[in-house]
């Protein structure tokens, strides 16, 4: 008990008056009955703090209740903060004492005049604004500090609810943005399939149909990066959930972005084959035209942020779902010699000079 | 041994009559109480009652052999009777708190008065006969978790809050007598030690559990680490001073030595959800119970499996 540390907010500034006092304070209390006790025992109390009050610690409360800020909270708050800061009871009752807003003191002595320690909380509110108006002499000084204390609350619960609107509607929006996004991918798609069959009009039927799984995969892969979207809002929704919760979800993920990478380098592969069917040199330019995007996509993201934080997962996905976008349409299909489709496709080529890269949404 | 129960348990104290017999509370509206026989070598359940919503916790009384004080999720507390009839049960239903009920403890050396501790930041004094309580106890500025009678002062009680403070209160006395910042986090539970009335423990949401001396209540004793997650009960041996048993929200229950460096005496991880409830008995030393979220109630001797029948 000779080596007791100060407690832990506080600074050392007080540790020299502790200990010097700390050692007298047991046979003090071996020889009178603690304060606020009085108790006809023989044996005072162990359960109640017999030490002095701490002048520091004190001051350090009245500093707090003084500021403006603290002044507009309700008091329980204001309580609740000094005990966990480890101040005393009649620590806090002195501070409260000190600080030269009357109501405190009626609030104390409402405390004290009580039998029963029943809805303090409630009644102190009404000690305060009741006591407000007869104890001070100029009218004007009381109704401001009403006033400013009332208009701080007014802020505090208006903070609290534009911080609320302000997620609900950011959330709000990002899916409205997804949901948008997606149509004008599957728009570019159709587009850019539809084109392709204009060209091709005279063709086998082997060739509608490869330009029609393009789309139908493509519209797939839009579908699942749809998802992908509203799966990463729930992860966002769901910021609160249990490790072990988050866990799996990143494991569900994971699973699902395989799957994904899987379709979407099926559709690459789909949407080139239709693309050699249009030309062999305006081909390789889109597939280095591509293959720039993909690489800018895979050098952006790394895998790692969506085990950081679930926001940057969020633009991440927003933005890579973009460049596979542009990088379909964004060149015109080119007429071909009717033989050399039919050659490639017949070998079922798969373009040797593309590589997909690791896309990861 | 484990039984099944089929709803969610919360918490299963030992019963302090002569029959070891465990009783467990559930969140969904019934609650068991289970019979430990010697000569069958599972446990038994003697009877089971409904009620209107989830239990919190429950309490043997000290007094009659057959009453029982629930915790219930509606903010009442109902006074059960195992010797009557499940149609005669509750025998009474004192609702006085606004908010869930979360613990209920008897007074172990007056016998006659039980405390209730709320999420509407108080903590309730009844006495069995009274339909109203006799005192009530508001300074936490959150939920009041657990509260707990000394077991040698039967004027003093604790109480953990969610405020993150210990306050320490005596029946004669206005309000609290001493408040102990103890967490940065929630406290769950806490409980005094049954060989020296002036050591507690406290457990919190930030894994930890801590003891304290009331008479140097700035720095506690020992800090014991080694859960996963929120340590939702901790309870002192009835039979060993320094051992303590704690369940936790990382499905295991620990027994600690807290006078010893490496604390961590014993870990059992048999349960497969949260572990909410454990108990040690007073009456077979060494006997311990627990029960979680995966509805098994395990009781048994210290130092063996609990999966062994």
């Amino acid at each position: 008990m000779a080596t007791q540390s100060p407690p832990p907010p506080n600074p050392a500034a007080d540790d020299p008056t502790k200990p010097a006092t700390e050692p007298a304070q047991p046979t003090n209390e071996a020889q009178q009955d603690a304060p606020d006790a009085a108790k006809p025992v023989s044996s005072p109390s162990v359960f109640v703090n017999s030490e002095p009050m701490r002048e520091e610690q004190v001051q350090n409360a009245v500093k707090f209740l003084s500021h403006p800020k603290v002044r507009g909270s309700p008091v329980m708050y204001r309580r609740s903060f000094l005990e966990k800061k480890g101040l005393t009871k009649e620590e806090i009752d002195e501070a409260f004492r000190r600080v030269p807003d009357p109501s405190p003191s009626a609030q104390a002595t409402t405390i004290n005049q009580d039998g029963q320690v029943k809805s303090s909380a409630n009644n102190q509110p009404q000690a305060t604004t009741q006591a407000l108006q007869p104890a001070t002499a100029a009218p004007a000084g009381v109704i401001t500090p009403v006033r400013t204390s009332m208009m701080s609350r007014f802020h505090w619960y208006h903070a609290v609810l534009a911080v609320g609107f302000l997620a609900a509607s950011g959330a709000g929006t990002a899916v409205l943005i997804k949901k948008t996004f997606v149509p004008r991918f599957k728009s570019w798609i159709r587009k850019v399939v539809l084109e392709e069959e204009d060209d091709i009009s005279k063709k086998p039927n082997g060739k509608p149909s490869l330009a029609e799984e393009a789309a139908a995969a493509a519209k797939a892969a839009a579908a699942a990066a749809a998802d992908v979207a509203k799966a990463s809002h729930e992860m966002l929704n769901s910021k609160n959930d249990g490790g072990t919760i988050l866990d799996l979800k990143k494991r569900y993920f994971a699973e699902f972005i395989n799957l994904l990478d899987v379709q979407v380098q099926e559709m690459k592969s789909m949407s080139n084959a239709i693309r050699k069917l249009e030309g062999q040199t305006t081909y390789s330019e889109r597939t280095s035209f591509v293959n720039q995007e993909d690489h800018r996509v895979s050098v952006t993201s790394v895998k790692q942020p969506y085990m950081n934080g679930k926001s940057d997962f969020d633009s991440r996905s927003v933005r890579s779902s973009s460049p596979p976008a542009t990088g379909e349409p964004s060149v015109a299909p080119h007429p071909k010699s009717y033989m050399e489709i039919m050659a490639m496709v017949q070998r079922g080529e798969k373009p040797s000079n593309i590589r997909v890269t690791n896309v990861v949404f | 041994m484990a039984t099944r129960s089929n709803s969610l348990p919360s918490t299963s104290p030992a019963s302090p009559s002569e029959r070891p017999k465990t009783l467990v509370s559930l969140a969904t509206a019934v609650f068991h109480v289970l019979d430990l026989s010697p000569t069958s070598p599972t446990l038994s359940e003697i009877v089971a009652f409904d009620t209107a919503d989830g239990v919190y916790d429950v309490a043997w009384s000290e007094s009659h052999d057959s009453l029982l004080i629930a915790a219930v999720a509606d903010g009442s507390v109902k006074i059960y009777d195992t010797a009557l009839p499940p149609a005669a049960n509750p025998i009474r239903s004192l609702q006085e708190h606004t908010r869930e009920v979360h613990s209920a403890d008897y007074n172990p050396t007056r016998r006659d008065s039980f405390l209730t501790s709320s999420w509407d930041d108080t903590v309730k004094l009844w006495t069995v006969d009274r339909p109203t309580s006799v005192r009530t106890f508001k300074e936490h500025a959150y939920c009041v978790y657990n509260a707990a009678w000394n077991p040698r002062h039967s004027d003093v009680f604790c109480s953990a809050s969610g405020d993150c403070t210990l306050r320490i209160w005596d029946v004669r006395e206005m309000g609290s007598t001493m408040i102990i910042p103890a967490h940065e986090f929630e406290i769950l539970a806490c409980d005094w030690n049954k060989y020296d009335d002036c050591l507690l423990a406290s457990a919190s949401v930030d894994k930890s559990i801590k003891i304290w001396d009331v008479r140097s209540y700035r720095v506690p004793i020992a800090i014991l680490n080694g859960h996963g997650y929120a340590v939702r009960k901790v309870k002192f041996s009835p039979h060993r001073r320094n051992l303590l048993a704690s369940c936790s929200y990382d499905m295991s229950v620990c027994l600690w030595d807290f006078m010893v460096e490496d604390s961590l005496v014993g870990r059992h991880d048999h349960h497969t959800e949260f572990a909410v409830g454990v108990d040690m008995s007073v009456l077979v030393e060494g006997l311990l119970a627990s029960t979680g979220w995966d509805e098994l109630v395990y009781v048994w001797q210290q130092g063996m499996d609990p999966r062994a029948v």
